[in-house]
């Protein structure tokens, strides 16, 4: 299926995301590609994104977001449709310069490390651009806000004992597949030496015997073993984590004039335990210029979020919920006072790649991006590309 | 354009300076490496109960003296575990001859987490 073809789907299926109220926070859409894969787009298995662009701009479905690993390429489209008559109105491109220039340097174990600090940072690093037009209704100007973000990971967890010892099953199945390889080839070498083939002769030979390898009854079953554990393989992290982000935006009243709409820094810390339960923790600053920002002030002002959210996320079970609460702490203007944002999400996951989202809290007072502060979404997504069951699923 | 495979030759001299191998199978994936020469396995630390070795090394083969006219075979099986990135790349890279070597990366794609590529180089030595 062709990338247009696919991408019209898309905005389809984004009419299928019903809003139950008009002032919608919607979760993401993630669309991931890689740059050689010519054939089709494929949605992130439904995980919400973590783009500090979108942050910056107050666009992401969720204020505390899951550290994770970067893809080399994310473009994720945010906010809901407008009663289904226009497509989204924000977008977010994130890549990861690691995965996406250097990716050839990066090992499995290198992939797998959580200890060595620089390797986290390198291989976390994300560089994020973020876009959301808002119209105002009453003038019919629309005004574009661009963010810019940066995140990495301090530390980032590790991988789960069920996947190391899946990863333990493949390395075996891969030792056995490619033992029977190196039978039929060093056999040929050994053929094409005793009877004093040349160089081409002989490499023809291998190749041969190679091919055959491949094609062999024992490989072909060890290939099948490979693939459904491999298919099963879960890497998401557990233990601690830690992340850092910075970001700034810009808003160009008119599509005109960009002036700095706010710019900030936030650490995001916390832990995930084997059973699915995850805590997580944000002290976030941002810097707001007088007479733009969100608010609009006659003075500069500053605020400083602490929040917490914590996630009930097993691997095995279809249904997932979290609920995360921020303070926000307001100074230097009289504009706006501190308020809090509180938020209930839940997930249900129907079939593969299918899922069931709910959303519904309180954003803090005076947040325009979303027309209120009213958060109520019910949507549904549905995702693209391979399916991964889950280890030990039936 | 899938490349998954290397024919190729490496200096050597008469001098006994040892010539080290290094293979590393990058993007994350993961995979399996045999060694042999002149089609007997080469056994070194860190070889599984196949002689073989998992995503990456860097050791000695023998030296420049011992090496000469002989052939070098590198059978690599890389599994795409990550669903972040499809390309599978096997780097393999000779050092202590008069030169170092400069192959290039073979790289492949493999389509879904689970599929196998074939990876096979073969190497002769020669003054």
């Amino acid at each position: 299926m062709s990338k247009a073809m696919i991408m019209v789907c898309f905005m389809l299926l984004l009419g299928m995301g019903t809003a139950i109220a008009q002032n919608v926070a919607a979760p993401a859409r993630t669309i991931v590609s890689n740059p050689n894969d010519t054939t089709e787009w494929k949605i992130n298995l439904l995980k919400e994104p973590n783009s500090p662009g979108a942050s910056i701009l107050d666009i992401s479905p969720s204020a505390i977001q899951r550290p994770s690993d970067p893809t080399a390429l994310t473009v994720s489209l945010l906010n809901s449709t407008d009663n289904l008559t226009t497509i989204p109105n924000s977008y977010a491109v994130d890549f990861a310069p690691q995965w996406l220039f250097w990716g050839k340097n990066v090992t499995h174990s290198d992939f797998l490390n959580n200890d060595n600090i620089w390797n986290n940072i390198k291989q976390t690093f994300d560089i994020s651009l973020a876009m959301h037009n808002l119209k105002d209704n009453t003038t019919n100007v629309v005004n574009t806000k661009l963010g810019v973000g940066f995140k990495a990971s301090i530390k980032r967890g590790n991988i789960s004992k069920i996947t190391t010892d899946a990863m333990a099953s493949v390395h075996t199945y891969q030792s056995n597949y490619l033992a029977l390889r190196k039978t039929y080839v060093n056999d040929a070498v050994k053929q094409a030496k005793a009877s004093g083939m040349d160089a081409n002769q002989r490499n023809l030979l291998i190749a041969a015997a190679d091919q055959k390898a491949q094609t062999d009854a024992r490989n072909l079953a060890l290939q099948d073993s490979i693939k459904k554990v491999a298919q099963g393989l879960d890497f998401t992290r557990e233990g601690f984590m830690l992340d850092v982000a910075e970001g700034l935006a810009y808003n160009f009243v008119s599509q005109a004039n960009g002036t700095l709409y706010n710019s900030g820094a936030w650490i995001t810390a916390g832990q995930q335990w084997a059973d699915g339960i995850e805590l997580l923790g944000i002290v976030r600053y941002l810097y707001n210029p007088e007479n733009t920002g969100s608010i609009l002030s006659s003075t500069n002002y500053h605020t400083i979020d602490a929040g917490a959210r914590v996630l009930y996320d097993p691997q095995n079970n279809k249904f997932s919920f979290g609920l995360e609460g921020i303070y926000r702490n307001v100074s230097g203007t009289t504009a706006i006072k501190s308020s809090y944002r509180y938020a209930l999400t839940a997930d249900y996951r129907i079939g593969n790649n299918q899922a069931l989202s709910f959303n519904i809290g309180r954003d803090f007072d005076g947040t325009v991006n979303k027309g209120g502060n009213l958060i109520a979404a019910l949507n549904f997504l549905i995702g693209f590309g391979s399916t991964r069951p889950v280890i030990g699923a039936k | 354009m899938p490349d998954t495979n290397l024919t190729d030759s490496y200096k050597v001299d008469e001098s006994n300076n040892p010539v080290r191998l290094k293979v590393t199978i990058g993007h994350g994936q993961t995979g399996s490496i045999g060694v042999s020469i002149n089609g007997d396995d080469v056994i070194r630390p860190g070889a599984d109960a196949n002689n073989n070795y998992t995503d990456s090394f860097d050791f000695e083969i023998g030296s420049n003296k011992q090496l000469n006219n002989s052939v070098l075979t590198i059978p690599v099986v890389v599994t795409r575990v990550q669903p972040r990135t499809e390309t599978t790349t096997v780097m393999i890279e000779l050092l202590g001859g008069p030169t170092p070597s400069n192959y290039p990366p073979l790289t492949a794609n493999a389509a879904n987490v689970g599929d196998i590529i074939n990876y096979l180089a073969i190497i002769d030595f020669g003054n």
